[in-house]
């Protein structure tokens, strides 16, 4: 097991430990067939630290998002939060499971679809705050205020219906009902690829804001390196089930050494129009392989412009090549 | 450069119980001869209005309220629908769209699909054109034997790009054609309309809302803000000095690997069914001045390119 990077340290709130998550297909033709979504990741995720899990679609991170917070139950491996306490976020029952979820919070994608748009703003915030247990009206009324300056929202949209807000007012809502609960987790999964670049600052501000001034840790989940960059304090890309690199936002980006990583960064776009009449090369071979049927080895070798016999056969595990920076690749 | 295509005045609104909501007003806009055109804006801005009234795609309560769309200098508003449609719809000028990966029927093969296409319009197709055509988007021709399932979403994109060029268009409207695709998968359809522009002399005008993809793709490139057109220019102008204060604040929200400052825009768009005379991003900007609010800045050439903002 790679030190550093799971480290169980006093300030880790998260450690996801050889964690798989499988489904096996249940369609009259694929009977049988088993899809790896999550394949053996080991990560923690420290107090109040935004890290960002960066991947295509298909990579697992949403997966593995959700199985960090309990939501879907690992095929094996463990997940275990610290919360003052150690405990197991997949075998918690009951009560104690009724705890865990008020600690541990979902920012979904589309603010559309995840309120319901014929609630108020207050009551969208009050029901949380019922199930904590808080419904005394002085109370209630405080803690919504609160959470409302927080993301921005104003005082006077309260008894407003969801659906006359805008995309980026329902976001903060999404942030609010999720902050109401005081969590010591959020899985944040792609929080702005559905906002216009006008709002998208804002609403990374308020999660850079909660990480710094509450110490919210969040595990960030974006296709975008350029997103991933302004956000995040350290990034994990992840590739078929894996994580291929993790180590500092600024250290991916800027230095990056998995050869997967380096050609996620060539395929970002910049404000560069010195290449309107260049092809841009991005040194990666073909596609992502179907889910239902992962290469042997290194995951990437097909793919990968520098793979030699040993990436074929074998499973390059995550290493430390600088302080703080893992690569799981057979060239390092 | 000669204009292939151009928009004159051109207004479109959408009927709507408040009244009319000006989704393009006044909009003015040339895509020359092997040409890309940028057209970028927040949702709502009008851009994919614009797009769909330039192939009269416009359908109620939408309605083109005015102007012209000169198409090779024929206004192509004033000809009949059915001319239209053989004339230059899909043959002179085609289209993708975001999810236009989805638009391929699932019980029938790409080929066949493609095929359909050009005997409808009455030309021959068959197993060779539809061939040519995959090649050109750099697929392989067993993908004509494969339905849309088979396909992953980079490989159903190209093959709609495919079928837009099945009848040789001069001109392709992209709106956001690489949205729902990965980054890798991104560039390999970018690295396509670069082509399309250069070897085979296509004029494309490209809408995405990603400042930075477009950046890298235009040769113009147009802001849009509530419905009007804010600053036009030659990209390296416009991405690399840009001068309206919405431009400006546009860039410093997009994400780039470059930084890690990122800045919002604060504020609203303006109700576009409640008309005004001012400024429509005076409510938004830093700069805002008394004659903003009174009276709107029309688009002014300055240094090289034209902005709607009366700080110039």
């Amino acid at each position: 097991m790679p030190a550093g990077s799971t480290e169980a340290g006093p300030g880790v709130v998260l450690r996801a430990q050889d964690v798989r998550v499988y489904f096996s297909k249940k369609g009259f033709l694929e009977k049988g067939t088993v899809v790896k979504a999550v394949d053996g990741v080991t990560l923690s995720v420290r107090r109040g630290e935004i890290l960002a899990l960066v991947g295509e679609s298909g990579s697992g991170k949403t997966t593995l998002g959700r199985a960090a917070i309990g939501l879907v139950r690992p095929s094996s491996g463990t997940i275990i939060l610290n919360d003052g306490a150690e405990q197991e976020v997949g075998r918690a029952r009951g009560r104690q499971w009724k705890a865990l979820r008020k600690r541990l919070q979902m920012i979904f994608q589309d603010p559309f679809s995840s309120i319901d748009p014929n609630m108020r703003v207050y009551d969208a915030l009050r029901i949380p705050l019922a199930a904590q247990g808080v419904r005394r009206r002085e109370d209630v009324r405080a803690r919504i205020s609160d959470v409302m300056k927080r993301v921005g929202l104003p005082e006077q949209i309260i008894n407003n219906y969801v659906f006359q807000l805008s995309g980026g007012q329902r976001q903060r809502i999404g942030i609010a009902r999720v902050l109401i609960f005081d969590p010591v987790l959020v899985v944040a999964d792609e929080p702005v690829s559905m906002l216009d670049a006008s709002l998208k600052g804002d609403i990374l501000h308020i999660i850079q804001n909660e990480s710094r001034t509450n110490n919210v840790a969040f595990l960030f989940i974006t296709h975008d390196m350029a997103v991933a960059r302004v956000i995040a304090d350290r990034i994990a890309v992840m590739y078929l089930g894996q994580v291929d690199e993790i180590g500092a936002a600024e250290a991916t980006v800027l230095d990056p050494l998995h050869p997967y990583t380096k050609a996620m960064l060539q395929a970002s776009p910049v404000i560069d129009t010195s290449l309107k009449d260049k092809i841009k090369k991005v040194n990666i071979i073909g596609e992502l392989p179907q889910s239902t049927a992962h290469p042997s080895g290194c995951k990437f070798h097909p793919r990968c412009p520098y793979a030699m016999d040993v990436c074929k056969e074998q499973v390059p595990a995550l290493k430390e090549v600088k302080p703080e920076h893992y690569v799981a690749c057979w060239l390092y | 450069m000669t204009s292939l295509l151009e928009a004159k005045g051109l207004k479109i609104y959408y009927a709507t119980p408040r009244g009319d909501v000006r989704a393009a007003e006044e909009v003015d806009l040339q895509v020359g001869s092997q040409e890309i055109v940028g057209l970028a804006g927040e949702s709502g801005s009008g851009k994919s209005t614009l797009a769909l009234g330039m192939m009269r795609l416009i359908t109620s309560p939408g309605r083109i309220a005015g102007g012209e769309v000169l198409f090779e200098g024929t206004d192509i508003l004033t000809i009949p629908e059915e001319r239209f449609r053989k004339d230059y719809r899909w043959s002179k000028m085609a289209m993708v769209f975001q999810g236009s990966m989805n638009g391929f029927t699932p019980v029938f093969t790409i080929g066949a699909q493609i095929d359909e296409v050009m005997k409808i319009h009455g030309r021959d197709g068959g197993e060779l054109a539809v061939r040519k055509l995959l090649q050109m988007v750099d697929l392989d021709d067993s993908i004509a034997r494969r339905y849309p399932h088979e396909l992953s979403g980079g490989q159903k994109q190209r093959a709609f790009i495919a079928m837009a060029l099945a009848l040789e268009p001069k001109m392709l409207f992209a709106d956001e054609p690489t949205t729902a695709l990965d980054v890798v998968t991104q560039v390999s359809v970018i690295n396509l309309l670069k082509r399309l522009k250069n070897d085979m002399g296509i004029s494309i005008l490209f809408i995405t809302h990603d400042l930075a993809l477009l950046s890298e793709v235009v040769d113009t490139a147009y802001i849009m803000y509530a419905g009007r057109v804010v600053e036009t220019g030659p990209a390296d102008v416009v991405f690399n000095r840009p001068r309206h204060p919405y431009s400006q604040g546009l860039l410093a929200a997009t994400p780039t690997l470059q930084s890690r400052e990122i800045k919002g825009i604060p504020g609203f768009m303006p109700d576009l069914a409640r008309p005004s005379d001012m400024c429509s991003f005076s409510a938004r900007c830093q700069f805002v001045m008394d004659r903003c609010t009174v009276e709107r800045p029309g688009l002014k050439r300055t240094d090289g390119e034209d902005v709607a903002c009366w700080l110039y």
